[in-house]
């Protein structure tokens, strides 16, 4: 069984609308409003996404935060290591092959 | 030639942040939750949790969060709406735009200093009155789109949207139509106001508002699904199958 994420939040080539980022109620930037969950919180800090360096009133423009190590790991996570994304990221744009 | 087309680059000439980072400015619906009060208790929004025991671990977790949620400050608001160069919903998780404490200056803002942008406003709460629709409708520019949330029609629409005064947003909807503001009418169907749809149709003709159904497959304990003609054609992911 192969496991895979096709991230709905990353452009590949096509002009067709992907998920946003969303900016949520305690200041922070998380990468799609799904992510946005009091219960996800603590798998999220893990990864660095609630690192106080991170809050949006921190940092001068947003693309500091999207550039940041932590964002990268992320989106590197999401895209090639299966088993260290989000379990959210797994449910909503996992795919499994056999 | 459109700025989406003029903005976008073969994905190859790019590394993969570089393509997530394009992605995100130019090409994504990006959601900005303003604030984190709402008067509502939708069954399905985490506000539900605040109707359970004082002791539910769910409802102390989410209590939490509303302790640490604050109105976005518009010096940060700018920030986003200088990153993102389009298509910006004003959406909340758990909470209702309208209710920023400075939702009229936001609303000078985008219609104003962002005007080449869209922005869509996601609203189910009531505000205090009529009047201040008014004021509010008198602010808002054309890169502007209000989305009311109104599932059903008054009668029925607080069986999910719980506390709505729901006359009062049909009556905002009407306002907006008559003074030419963008919107849409946005009614999400349950075993409970399905038989209304038809009704809407025409209430939604006769005052020249986009009406656009939602359908879904959830429930709850408390809210009931449409039948199956009207629940969402689900897209279940099947193991696909490599030889």
């Amino acid at each position: 069984m192969i496991k895979k994420i096709d991230p709905q939040c990353l452009y590949n080539g096509n002009d067709i609308k992907i998920r946003g980022i969303a900016y949520c109620s305690n200041g922070y930037l998380l990468p799609c409003c799904w992510l946005d969950s009091p219960f996800f919180k603590k798998e999220l800090s893990t990864l660095g996404l609630y690192d106080e360096e991170l809050k949006l009133s921190n940092n001068e423009t947003v693309d500091n935060i999207v550039n940041s190590k932590q964002w990268k790991t992320f989106i590197e996570i999401i895209t090639n290591n299966y088993e260290q994304a989000p379990f959210k990221c797994k449910k909503q744009c996992g795919n499994e092959f056999t | 030639m459109n700025k989406l087309h003029s903005n976008v680059k073969s994905s190859a000439a790019m590394n993969l942040h570089e393509q997530y980072v394009f992605g995100q400015q130019n090409l994504s619906n990006s959601n900005i939750e303003l604030t984190y009060r709402c008067p509502l208790q939708c069954p399905q929004c985490f506000r539900d949790l605040l109707t359970r025991d004082n002791n539910d671990p769910k409802k102390i977790i989410f209590k939490q969060k509303i302790k640490e949620s604050f109105d976005i400050p518009l010096d940060d608001l700018k920030k986003l709406l200088n990153f993102f160069n389009d298509d910006i919903s004003l959406c909340g998780q758990f909470s209702d735009p309208i209710y920023h404490s400075n939702f009229y200056e936001i609303l000078d803002i985008c219609s104003k200093e962002y005007s080449s942008k869209t922005f869509k406003i996601h609203t189910a709460a009531h505000q205090k009155n009529l009047e201040w629709y008014k004021t509010a409708f008198e602010k808002t520019g054309k890169n502007i789109i209000w989305i009311f949330g109104l599932d059903g029609l008054i009668d029925t629409s607080p069986i999910y949207r719980k506390n709505q005064n729901s006359q009062l947003v049909f009556d905002a909807m009407v306002l907006a139509s008559q003074m030419n503001i963008n919107l849409l009418w946005q009614f999400i169907v349950f075993g409970h106001n399905e038989h209304q749809i038809e009704e809407a149709r025409s209430i939604a003709d006769k005052y020249n508002i986009k009406l656009r159904l939602i359908f879904t497959n959830r429930e709850s304990n408390k809210i009931k699904k449409a039948s199956e003609k009207y629940q969402a054609k689900t897209h279940i992911k099947e193991a696909k199958i490599i030889n």
